[in-house]
Parts: structure tokens; C-alpha cells; sequence
């Protein structure tokens, strides 16, 4: 067993790894975790995915910008392959926060803001159903109900696709009133995505998840209050 | 963000087409605004509302795009001081002053040219390309054997028999419109004519005589700028070129804002499309202009535009292109005629004003708009209508019984059969009103400090203090009598004005804040400006009656008409005898005739030197209608008569001797009466009164310079006396002239006033005159009577009760009605021959506009230009060309095989979405260099010669940075170490020019002493991004096209694009705009794009190589490539992420 201090290092090192998108010493650093006995759970969140969290701020500062939030993605994905079948074999369940169905609207194939919204979700322990580019309208409504999920994240980078949103958001309303619903992509504001009558707005990647679990949080005290 | 906390709300204020946009606190004006947001926009008066050359236009809709619903209900309402400088089309419109206006919500503003100070700099110059020429249309000049009684056959089948024997052209066809000129012009050119032929198929166009010369135009309609090359087409060269901003700009920046403007606004896709068919038909009417042509002798046209600007200039629904998988509506090319656009133009966007006014309006001295007045007036909206009058002058009800109303005479009613009883409809809607209640006027706010005192209350006194009052001054009215009015109240009989309605209107002006001082005679304008008055206008009138200088003038019982009438107007009782004697034929004199009958004279002669044949030179000059009105109620006119002596016996008037005038007016238009030696009776009486003019008093203003008549003299445009700030007008200048004249001198003097105290100057800064509507087309409008004038029972006419009664409600909407609405012709232009009822492209109305074919998606018409301009399936080498936009289109290949893509890179590179970005312009940053060791910049503005750093700093003005500049700026960043390779700035970089703001970093291009806006130009980390992200999607689509063709390297790039010739090769390739090649084999080409719409014009053939090749090249969808995410990501690194540059590798720092 390494000792606490040994045990902070390496997840320093993981952590590092990630923000630096240092690939290989993301694998190196996981297999010494292991080599170790390092728990992989606590080597996972507070080490990989704490890094891509800090890399998440870094992008909402503009230090970061799409390629390199994509890389320590990469990194963090290296180690975490390691990892994971460590935590699978040890039994414990992760505790899951929330699930969300994601997509781009019908007529839009840009999806590579969508793709970093969910890596996001996923760093942060979400379960995320990812519909993908170009979704009919209905399928999210489809989707939300098969999988129960408290939010739907969608996804628009043209002021053409943008404007189908507000008939997603209605059809979604009529089968769960009690959606969250958060809207992104470059032409919106929050603005219109009040207007298009959604719960949230996300700017970056970085801020979905914050906003996500503001929803959440509302959801419950509303909940709570009833 | 529309809200925030208490007193800092703030709102988006977009300005078009420049792009600048903000958010501005509440309750700015839009003045303010646009120097904030560095906009340019003119204004000399000061923000005053004088000079009136910022006008706006306030946007309506939806704007996806933004967020924001654009309305003019977000802005502070039209003031008094505003409306006078739109009439009510421009108000409907949405037009504003921005000095004016105070934002209170979210807008959208279209900056008209004529608003803009600096003019955008459109760099779509034609470039020096070989060219075939073989156009598809040509001139053939023919000579017909004569018709003649044996050879008598058609003008059409002798035409076509000698173009086949001469030319060996069969089977021709005619455009029905110019079949219908053909034997007019067959005639006009003696049996030689030319004609024009289109594909050899087609006559369309037929011209008397013989004519070389054949024009075309070729356009290029991209998303952000328009242009248009003017070409000889037979000799190919370029004439003139033409460009402006895409009108359409202020709809949407991006072709996907405009789609969503269509989807979203009612009406959106016939905005947009008129947008492009008035901009097309202003570059028509501008490249003819510049090359002295008609625009009908433009005989062809081609167009190129993106996928998107065809649609919509075809007004085919672009919404499916506006969503994946983005198929056109069509691919093939068209020939469609010119004229056939117009058709589907609803008559109410056809509002282009060209500077041309309706004749009333333009015959009233007072400018009074009877066009809007009347159209309100048949609305039923009376009070409306009285409001249009108060725009011009506050005496709706006085004028409107009392004016010589010119507008009538004007009025091309008239031709068709009797003129609108334009004066009378302004009594009506003064009388609704008065009769209804008239609610007290509002006070105007007082935003002026500087006094103005104006002497004499007539109605040009009143007038003047009228317009001041209304801009904001303080005025007071100096009046000498004990009423205000002037000849109004005391010239002026009861029964032709009741004094109630001038009371009344008077009453209006004093609401608004005009003091008048009754009983306060003037001696000089010295005395005023000693009491602080700033300015004085001297508005006395002239009232001392002209002698008639005959014998027997001292008589007892001969009287002076003025004199006469300000008694009776004064209430006090004036004695007549039994019979009158009036001497003139004036409005004056026959007041006097007609007033002496209510007064009891029994018999009233008038005596005149004019005639009453009122259609002759030498008419009287008092109105028809008195004059009729007059005979009616007896009085005896004696037309043509001299006075030759006054009769008298023991000192009292008996009689008066007369003889014959045979004319009065001489040939050079002027007052000269000649007598003759016939017969002239002698005419007995007990009274005379004389009535032959009155010229101003000579007692006052001693120290104002005078004409041998007593008037005082001006300058007859500014109003101007000889002493420093003092105007003068109506009649004490211009001599006895009538009540609206008068009023239009106040309003020219309020103005010089004006101008006067801003320190303007008086004269260049005026509006020019309006000029008239030439010609309004009558043709099927039905007669229809002018209403008549119901007047009270003669039996009644010796009181002194109003004579003319006023029209009721139904007639007076009925006259209205009547109103042939001429400014319909003067929103457009009307243009030769048929072109009036076509209006589509206005060029010759038979021709074709040749709208090249689109390849696919977003791969537009205008890539098809660049196509058969490069011709790479003429090459053998791998050429990549990239025609860069604000939607950037790449193709690659050579003879083999063309592909073809489109990157969105959106407008970053036509410097919107960046925090001083800015199009070309003067003031703009064209070329960016960046010291690696001092880190200091030298950069190079647009109008400038030399460097900011040779130049004192306050003579740089920079304002901006434009495209150029903005390539330019990434890799000079890069280059001296200021970023990183990732886009990151870094922040250990020591230099006063990097910097913190709001948390992002930035870096300083142009310290706010170098720049025209007051603030530090600067590049910011977001700026920095969104350069990255569309360089990147123009490098990735580069990288899958080579790979989709298996290609490893490029032998050739071609920059093309509005400012492809503008960019450094060097700035290009270091940014990673395009992958590895050697710097000498990289091209700016210029406009491509252009180009090919001008060789598709000269050369047939080419327009069938487009349609070839434009279904021949490949097009692949970048996103729908597995590996264009990685590959586009990679590529937003400086110059990239994995690829190497060898042939940079001299530039570039050895850690890359």
C-alpha cells in the first residue's frame, strides 16, 4: 500500500497527465497506481477526472481551446482504460448523478460541441445517451422516455437548425412536464433559450455540467417543497 | 442582455451594414450608440436635429441570428423637431434621426449610403484575365427595301428575310415587346436598323439606325458585397465597375441568418429578394451613369452568387438549403428575362425614393406634403391629416380658406380634368378639429439657451417662430398692433376669415411656447440684441398704401384700401357713400368691393387696368373664385381701365375720369401699363378707395440696408439683411406678395436662424429645392368632377357670415380620393420606353439574365465562376483553390478528377463576431506586423500611404481591423511569441501591450491615441478562437479533399475571394490557412468568382463549359467524413497540430 503522501503524488500525477494531455504518462501513472494499490476508483475521480475538470475551467477561460480539452480527453481516456476494469473487479458501483439524453437537432451535422458537452457529463459521472447529429425530432422524446432521464441536452450550430428547438422542447414537455430541458450551440444565447421556453443554456462545454445539476438541484427543491 | 439591475439596463443595438453591434445602456441615443460601437455615420449639426443627415432606418422582425426581435416600439418616440425631416413614407418605413433617438429595447439599424461618412472600400476590382470574346448577344445592322403599295409585306417578315440573307440568321423569334416597337423604329431609323440577338435564337432589342456598340453586365452577388463589371461586348474590355454592400446584409450577416430571416418573418423572402433587386437595379442605374449609356443599352447580364444569394435572387425558398442535407432547389443554369423579376414584387416594397416630389407639393412655397395630407384624408383619418399640415405650417384653417394655393394649378389632376380642391380639404381637417375640441397644444421642451425675437406677427412672423419653437428655442413675437395676426387679422374680411379661426390657430402657436408681446412696437434690431436676443427676423410687412398719383388723389372720400380694411377689421364704424368706386384688380381690391356692399354701398364699381379674361397675360390678379364670388354679390368690375384724374367738386370726390389700357404686362414679363386713345367712360361716385398696393413703412428699422422701394434687402436664399443675425421676410422684403409665400419665408429664415446660430454655413448647408415628378402616367383614369365649394345664398352675402361654407365629411373624403397619388412615381425611378410597367432588372426589358448553374449544396454559382476562370480541369497540375468568404468553397484537382467542398467558416474573416473587427473600410487595419524582441506593432491603415509609426499618432485613425488584417494578426502573434501554437496567450510575455481585461486576455494593436473610436484596438483570446476555428474547417476541408483524391502534397494554391488579392501569401500560410506548398505557388487571384460571371457574358462557350464542368466536379460533404472532427481539430493549431511545413520551415520557430 502506498503511503498517503505517495498515494497524493500519483494523483497529481494522473491529474497532471490530463491537463498537460500527457497520454503516456496518463498510462504510466495508472499502472503505478494499480502496481501500488492505489484505489482505482479514488486514482479515477480524483485523479483523471479531477484533471479533466481543471481542463474543463481552463477551457471556460479560454487557456484551452477545442483541441487541446479533445486531447485530455485522450489522456484521460488512456488511463482510465486501464483503470476501469480494476474498479469493475473490484465491485463497486460508482454512484451515478444523473442521466441525460443528448443530441443535435434534425437537419444540423455539426456535433463536435455536443461530443465535448458529453465527455463533460461523463468526466463528472453522468450516464449520458448520446442520440448523435441529425436527430428527428421525436427520437429525443422516444429516448427520454425509454430511459428515464431527468435532462435532455440539445444541440444546434446553424440559425436555420436552431429554429426546429422550440418544437423539440413542447413535444418533450408533453410527455414529462417535469424535463429539464438545456439548449447550446453557437447561435443561441440565453436569451433564446428562454424564449424557446428551455430550463438552461450552456456557453462551453465546461459550464453543461454546472448548469445541468442547477436544474437538477431545482427539480428536487421543487420536489422537496410538494 | 435585456434587463439587469436596477438603472444599468442595457440593450444589442445592431448597425448595418458595417456589422458594429453592442450593448448600450438604456435611454442612449442612437447617435451615441453608433460612436461607441464605431460606426460611421454622419451628423454636422451637433446632434441638434438640423442638419438631418443621420437618418436611420429602424428594422423590424425577428433576428434569430441575435436573439432579438428588432422593433420601433424600442425606441424613444418621434419628436416635433424629428418629423419634419420625413414625410409619411419614410415614417412607415422606419426612418429616424439617430441623434434623435433614445434606445429603450433591443433594435436592428440599416444605415442608408447616403448616411454613411466613410464609404465602405469593396474590393471586387476587376482583374486583367484574357478573355474570348464571343457574346451571346450580337448586333446586326440591316437595311430594308422601303414598303411600298406593290411590295407590302410585313415589318416583321421584311426584317427577318434580309437577316437571313445577310447574316444567314433563320428561324428567329421576336420579343413580343419588341415586336410592338418594330414599326415605329423600322420608320424612326428610315428602314436601317439594329438589332440585337440573343443565342441567335432571339431579337431582343431593335434600335433605329446603326449601333456598334453593345453592353453587358456581368454581377457577382456574394453575401457580403455586391459587384457589377460593365462590359464592352465587343470588345470584351471592362467599362465600369460598380459595388456596394449586399443590401440584404442588414437581414442576416451569414447566409444561414438570412434562411432563418425567411423562415421566421412573414414576407422574409420577398424582403430579401427586393433587397437584391433594388441593390442590382442601383448598380444597373450607376454603371450606366459612370459610362453614359442608358441602362437599356445594356443588352445582357450574367450572375454568380452562393447557393443561398441565388435562391433568393430568383425568389425560390432557400429554407431547404438551410438544413442538412442542403439540396438546391435547382442545379441547371437559366436565362430568364430581365423584366420577368419584377413581377412578383408587391406594389408596397416598390419604395425607392429617387429624389423626385409629387408637383403640389413641390408648387407650395411651404413645402406642405398634399400627398399624405390627401391619402390621410381618404382614410378617414382627419386629425392625422392636420398633423401632416402642422409639419409644414401651423394655418391648416386660415390657408385653408385664404392661400392662392399654386399646389392646385400643379396639380396633375388637372390634365385629366379639374385640379383636387387641395386648399379646401386643408380647411376641412383644420375645421374637424376645431368643431370636435382641440385639445391644448403640448408645450415643446425648451433645448436651446440662445433667445430669438422675431418683429411683426403676421404669417411670416408666426411661421418663423413656429419652426423655432418647434426646434426648441425660446421665441417672442414683437407686434406693434393690439392683436397678433397681422394682415391675416386686419387685411382679411370676416366672411373670408372668420377671426375665430385665426384666433384659434394663433392660440396653437402660443401653446407651443411662442411668447407674443402685443402694443410692443420695435425700433431697431440693436435695441434686441441688447436685451439678449441672439437673433432677430424682421417680418414687418408692408402696409403703407401706394399712391396713385393722379389729380384730384386729396379729395375728400378717396381712401386707401388698407386703411379701409384694418378700420372695419379693427371694429371700428367706417362711413361709405352710396356709391363706391374701388381702383385695382387684387385680392385687396375686391375685399374692399365686396366689403363695401355688406357695408351698405349701394352700388360698388371696380375699376382695373387688368382684364377679366382670366386665361390672358394680362388677367387680374385676385383669385378666380372672389372675383366670381364678387360679380355674384354686384360688384361691377370695368376691366382694362386707367385712372386718368379724380373728379371733384368742392373738395369731395364726384367722379373719375378713366382711359383705355391696352396692356399691362410687357414682353419681358414686367409691370408696364400702356394707355390708348379710345373711348373711356367717366365713372360718377361718392367714394373712392384705392387699392393698387401698399409697400412696408419706412419708420422702423432704420439701421437694416433698403431697396429703392422701401423693402428691406436679402439675400434671396438666406434671408440674410446687411447687419450681422438679422433675417428678414415676407412682405416688408420680397414687397406685397400673398400669405403663403410669407410663411415659406419664416420657415427659410427659421432655418438660416438655425444654421446661423450653430455656426453653419447658411448656404451649402441647406436642402436642395425638390424637384418635380416629370411625368404621371393617366392612362385609364376615369374623370370625375372636382367637388364644388358650397357657399351660403346670395341673400345672406350682406352679412358678414363666412361665404364659403367647407366641405362635409363624404365630400371631402370623395375629393381626396381623387388624388392621383403621383409620389407612386416618384418612389422609382420611371424609365424609358416599357420599362416603367417591368420592374425587374432594368436593363433592356427583352434581354436575358443568364444565372450560371450551382454545383451543389453550398458549392454555389459563384464557385462555377471561379471554376471556368481557373479552368483546373484545363491542368495538369494539383491546384487546391479557396475561395474565401464569409462561406469559404475550396475545389481541388486537375483534368482527372475536380472535387469540391464548403467550409463554414463563418464571418471572422470578414471581420464580424471579432471585438474590432470591422469590413474594409477607410480607418481599417489592413496589414499587421508584430517586432519579435519589443513586441511593438507597425501596422497600416486603408487610407493611408504610410505606417502608423511614421505618422503622428492622432493622425492614424484607425478603426478596426479588417479582413487582411485579421490573417495577419494570428501568425505575427505566434511569430514574436505572444501566443503559443495552441492559440493561448501567454501570459509571462512582458510587453504594457498584453493585458488582462474581464478575465480574457488581449493584446493591443492600436493604442486609443491612434485611433478615430477613442479606446486601444486590441485582439482578444476569443478573437484569437474564432480565427482558429475557421481557418481550421478551410485547412481540414483542404486535408480530406487531398485525401479523398489521394494526394500528398499540392503543386498549386489559388487564393480567390472579394479580398483574396488583399491577403499576404506569407500571413496565409504561417496562420495554416492551407497545407504545405511552396510560397512561390501560391496565387491571389482576386475576384474569381467575378471573373467567371464576366467571361460567362463575353463567351458563349464558356457558359456551356460551366454547365459542363459545374456537373462534373465531386462535391463532398466534409461532416459526413469519419475523420474531418479529428482532422479539423488538428488543424486549429498554429499552423497545425501533426502537419509539418517544410516549406515554411525558414518562418517558423524551431520548437514547432
Amino acid at each position: 500500500m502506498a503511503t498517503e503522501e505517495r498515494t497524493k503524488e500519483i494523483l497529481r500525477e494522473l491529474h497532471h497527465a490530463v491537463t498537460n494531455f500527457e497520454e503516456e504518462d496518463a498510462v504510466k501513472w495508472a499502472k503505478i497506481a494499480l502496481e501500488e494499490g492505489v484505489d482505482p476508483f479514488v486514482a479515477t475521480m480524483d485523479g483523471l477526472a479531477d484533471g479533466m475538470i481543471e481542463a474543463g475551467e481552463k477551457y471556460n477561460r479560454k487557456e484551452y481551446f477545442v483541441p487541446e480539452l479533445l486531447m485530455c480527453a485522450d489522456a484521460l481516456y488512456a488511463g482510465l482504460n486501464l483503470l476501469k476494469p480494476a474498479i469493475e473487479a473490484s465491485g463497486r458501483k460508482s454512484e451515478v448523478k444523473g442521466s441525460i439524453v443528448l443530441g443535435v437537432v434534425e437537419g444540423d451535422v455539426h456535433d463536435i460541441g455536443k461530443n465535448l458537452v458529453k465527455l463533460m457529463f461523463e468526466v463528472a459521472g453522468w450516464t449520458v445517451y448520446d442520440l448523435g447529429k441529425d436527430v428527428p425530432l421525436d427520437k429525443f422524446v422516444e429516448e427520454m422516455i425509454k430511459t428515464d432521464s431527468q435532462v435532455v441536452g440539445i444541440s444546434a450550430l446553424m440559425t436555420t437548425s436552431m429554429l426546429s428547438m422550440p418544437e423539440v422542447v413542447k413535444r418533450l414537455r408533453e410527455k414529462n412536464p417535469k424535463v429539464r430541458i438545456m439548449l447550446g450551440g453557437a447561435p443561441l444565447t440565453p436569451e433564446v433559450a428562454e424564449k424557446y421556453g428551455a430550463d438552461g443554456y450552456a456557453k462551453t462545454a465546461g459550464t453543461a455540467v454546472d448548469e445541468a445539476i442547477r436544474l437538477l438541484k431545482m427539480l428536487k427543491e421543487e420536489e422537496a417543497k410538494k | 442582455m435585456a434587463g439587469g439591475k436596477d438603472g444599468d439596463e442595457k440593450y444589442l443595438v445592431i448597425f448595418q451594414p458595417s456589422g458594429c453591434r453592442g450593448y448600450i445602456p438604456k435611454g442612449k441615443t442612437l447617435k451615441e450608440a453608433s460612436v461607441a460601437l464605431g460606426v460611421d455615420l454622419e451628423g454636422v449639426c451637433g446632434e441638434k436635429a438640423i442638419c438631418g443627415t443621420c437618418k436611420v432606418r429602424i428594422e423590424e422582425g425577428n433576428f434569430e441570428k441575435y436573439g432579438i426581435k428588432s422593433s420601433r416600439e424600442n425606441l424613444s418616440a418621434m419628436g416635433m423637431t424629428e418629423k419634419k425631416f420625413f414625410n409619411l413614407r419614410q415614417q412607415q418605413e422606419g426612418y429616424r434621426l439617430a441623434c434623435q433617438t433614445h434606445i429603450l429595447g433591443n433594435v436592428v439599424i440599416f444605415v442608408p449610403e447616403e448616411s454613411r461618412m466613410g464609404k465602405q472600400v469593396v474590393r471586387k476590382a476587376a482583374t486583367n484575365r484574357p478573355m474570348k470574346v464571343n457574346p451571346a448577344v450580337k448586333k446586326y445592322y440591316v437595311e430594308l427595301p422601303k414598303a411600298t403599295l406593290d411590295h407590302n409585306v410585313g415589318d416583321w417578315e421584311r426584317l427577318q428575310s434580309e437577316l437571313s440573307k445577310k447574316f444567314n440568321l433563320s428561324h428567329l423569334m421576336i420579343d413580343y415587346e419588341v415586336l410592338l416597337d418594330l414599326q415605329d423604329m423600322v420608320r424612326e431609323g428610315e428602314w436601317k436598323v439594329t438589332v440585337s440577338v440573343w443565342q441567335g435564337k432571339e431579337i431582343i432589342k431593335i434600335e433605329p439606325g446603326s449601333v456598334e456598340k453593345a453592353y453587358g453586365l456581368a454581377v457577382d452577388v456574394g453575401t457580403s458585397t455586391v459587384a457589377g463589371y460593365l462590359c464592352d461586348l465587343t470588345d470584351g474590355s471592362v467599362v465600369t465597375t460598380a459595388s456596394m454592400m449586399n443590401p440584404q446584409v442588414v437581414y442576416g450577416e451569414d447566409v444561414m441568418s438570412r434562411i432563418s430571416y425567411t423562415m421566421t418573418n412573414p414576407k422574409g423572402l420577398e424582403i430579401l429578394n427586393n433587397a437584391i433587386v433594388d441593390g442590382l437595379n442601383g448598380i444597373v442605374a450607376e454603371v450606366a451613369a459612370a459610362a453614359k449609356i442608358k441602362r437599356t443599352d445594356i443588352v445582357d447580364m450574367t450572375l454568380v452568387g452562393n447557393t443561398c444569394m441565388h435562391h433568393i435572387f430568383l425568389n425560390v425558398n432557400p429554407r431547404y438549403i438551410g438544413l442538412s442535407p442542403f439540396p438546391p432547389a435547382l442545379h441547371h443554369s437559366l436565362d430568364i428575362k430581365a423584366r420577368d423579376w419584377g413581377l412578383k414584387m408587391p406594389p408596397e416594397i416598390e419604395t425607392t425614393d429617387k429624389g423626385t416630389y409629387p408637383p403640389c407639393q413641390v408648387a407650395c412655397p411651404a413645402g406642405i406634403n398634399g400627398q399624405d395630407f390627401l391619402y390621410l384624408i381618404a382614410q378617414g383619418k382627419f386629425n392625422e391629416a392636420l398633423e401632416v399640415v402642422r409639419l409644414a405650417f401651423p394655418f391648416a384653417g386660415v390657408l385653408g380658406r385664404i392661400c392662392t394655393h399654386p399646389c392646385e394649378s400643379e396639380c396633375e389632376r388637372g390634365k385629366v380634368e379639374e385640379p383636387l380642391s387641395i386648399r379646401s380639404l386643408h380647411r376641412f381637417v383644420a375645421d374637424v378639429e376645431r368643431k370636435a375640441w382641440r385639445a391644448k397644444a403640448t408645450p415643446v421642451e425648451r433645448t436651446r439657451g440662445e433667445r430669438i425675437a422675431i418683429v411683426g406677427s403676421g404669417p411670416s412672423g408666426l411661421a418663423c417662430a413656429y419652426e423655432l419653437v418647434r426646434r426648441g428655442y425660446p421665441v417672442t413675437v414683437f407686434e406693434s398692433a393690439p392683436k397678433a395676426g397681422g394682415m391675416m387679422r386686419y387685411g382679411i374680411p370676416e366672411y373670408r376669415l372668420p377671426k375665430e379661426v385665426l384666433d384659434d390657430e394663433i392660440s396653437y402657436i402660443e401653446e407651443l411656447g411662442v411668447e407674443i408681446k402685443t402694443n410692443t412696437p420695435v425700433k431697431s434690431a440693436e435695441d434686441l440684441f441688447k436685451q439678449g436676443y441672439k437673433a432677430v427676423y424682421v417680418a414687418t410687412g408692408a402696409w403703407t398704401s401706394q399712391k396713385i398719383g393722379v389729380p384730384g388723389e386729396e379729395s375728400e372720400g378717396v381712401i386707401y384700401a388698407l386703411d379701409f380694411l384694418t378700420k372695419v377689421n379693427s371694429g371700428e364704424k367706417v362711413k361709405l357713400g352710396n356709391k363706391v368706386a374701388v381702383i385695382g384688380g387684387g385680392s385687396v381690391a375686391i375685399d374692399a368691393a365686396r366689403l363695401s356692399r355688406r357695408l351698405g354701398a349701394q352700388e360698388v364699381h371696380l375699376i382695373c387696368l387688368e382684364s377679366t379674361d382670366l386665361t390672358c397675360k394680362d388677367r387680374m390678379p385676385a383669385q378666380d373664385l372672389e372675383i366670381e364670388q364678387a360679380k355674384e354679390e354686384g360688384v361691377v368690375i370695368h376691366p382694362c381701365l386707367g385712372i386718368r384724374k379724380i373728379l371733384a367738386e368742392k373738395g369731395k370726390v364726384v367722379g373719375l375720369e378713366t382711359i383705355q389700357c391696352t396692356s399691362v404686362i410687357n414682353e419681358e414679363g414686367r409691370f408696364a401699363p400702356e394707355f390708348g386713345e379710345g373711348e373711356a367712360p367717366t365713372i360718377l361716385t361718392d367714394m373712392v378707395i384705392v387699392a393698387i398696393g401698399q409697400r412696408p413703412a419706412e419708420k422702423d428699422f432704420v439701421d437694416v440696408e433698403r431697396n429703392p422701394s422701401q423693402t428691406i434687402k436679402i439675400d434671396e436664399i438666406t434671408f440674410e439683411t446687411n447687419l450681422k443675425g438679422v433675417f428678414a421676410g415676407g412682405d416688408v422684403a420680397s414687397g406685397p406678395a400673398n400669405a403663403v409665400k410669407a410663411i415659406a419665408a419664416g420657415k427659410e429664415a427659421a432655418t438660416s436662424i438655425e444654421f446661423y446660430l450653430a455656426g453653419m454655413d447658411l448656404k451649402t448647408a441647406r436642402p436642395a429645392p425638390p424637384k418635380r415628378i416629370e411625368e404621371v402616367p393617366k392612362e385609364g383614369v376615369e374623370k370625375e368632377p372636382r367637388k364644388v365649394m358650397p357657399v351660403i345664398p346670395l341673400e345672406k352675402r350682406m352679412s358678414f357670415d363666412e361665404v364659403e361654407i367647407g366641405f362635409d365629411q363624404e365630400s371631402a373624403t370623395q375629393e381626396s380620393k381623387r388624388c392621383l397619388n403621383c409620389s407612386i412615381y416618384a418612389q422609382k425611378e420611371v424609365a424609358e420606353g416599357m420599362e416603367c410597367r417591368n420592374l425587374g432588372i432594368r436593363i433592356n426589358p427583352g434581354s436575358y439574365v443568364h444565372v450560371l448553374p450551382i454545383e451543389a449544396g453550398f458549392v454555389g454559382a459563384d464557385n462555377v465562376g471561379v471554376l471556368i476562370a481557373e479552368t483546373p480541369y484545363n491542368q495538369d497540375s494539383i491546384e487546391l483553390v479557396i475561395d474565401i468568404g464569409t462561406n469559404g468553397e475550396l475545389i481541388l484537382g486537375n483534368r482527372e478528377r475536380l472535387i469540391s467542398a464548403s467550409c463554414a467558416t463563418g464571418p471572422a474573416f470578414e471581420g464580424a463576431e471579432m471585438k474590432f473587427g470591422m469590413r474594409a473600410a477607410p480607418g481599417a487595419i489592413e496589414k499587421i506586423v508584430i517586432d519579435k524582441e519589443t513586441k511593438e506593432v507597425r501596422f497600416k491603415v486603408i487610407d493611408k500611404d504610410q505606417w502608423n509609426t511614421e505618422l503622428p499618432p492622432e493622425e492614424v485613425r484607425a478603426k478596426g481591423i479588417c479582413g487582411s488584417g485579421i490573417i495577419d494578426v494570428v501568425p505575427q502573434l505566434f511569430l514574436a511569441g505572444i501566443i503559443d501554437k495552441t492559440g493561448r496567450f501567454k501570459k509571462d510575455v512582458h510587453t504594457p501591450r498584453l493585458r488582462e481585461t474581464d478575465g480574457q486576455m488581449e493584446f493591443v494593436i492600436a493604442w486609443a491615441k491612434e485611433t478615430s473610436i477613442g479606446q486601444d484596438i486590441v485582439i482578444c483570446q476569443n478573437d484569437v478562437r474564432a480565427i482558429q476555428l475557421a481557418k481550421g474547417a478551410m485547412y481540414a476541408g483542404s486535408k480530406i479533399l487531398m485525401k479523398t483524391l489521394g494526394v500528398e502534397k499540392l503543386d498549386k494554391v489559388i487564393l480567390a475571394g472579394a479580398f483574396g488579392s488583399y491577403i499576404d501569401k506569407q500571413s496565409a500560410a504561417l496562420l495554416g490557412l492551407f497545407p504545405d506548398v511552396p510560397l512561390d505557388k501560391v496565387y491571389s487571384v482576386g475576384n474569381a468568382a467575378g471573373d467567371g460571371a464576366r467571361m460567362a457574358l463575353l463567351d458563349v462557350d464558356k457558359r456551356k463549359e460551366a454547365d459542363h464542368y459545374a456537373r462534373r466536379v465531386d462535391y463532398i460533404e466534409l461532416t459526413l467524413v469519419p475523420e474531418f472532427e479529428k482532422t479539423f481539430v488538428q488543424a486549429m493549431w498554429i499552423p497545425n497540430m501533426k502537419d509539418k511545413f517544410p516549406n515554411l520551415a525558414h518562418l517558423l520557430p524551431e520548437t514547432n
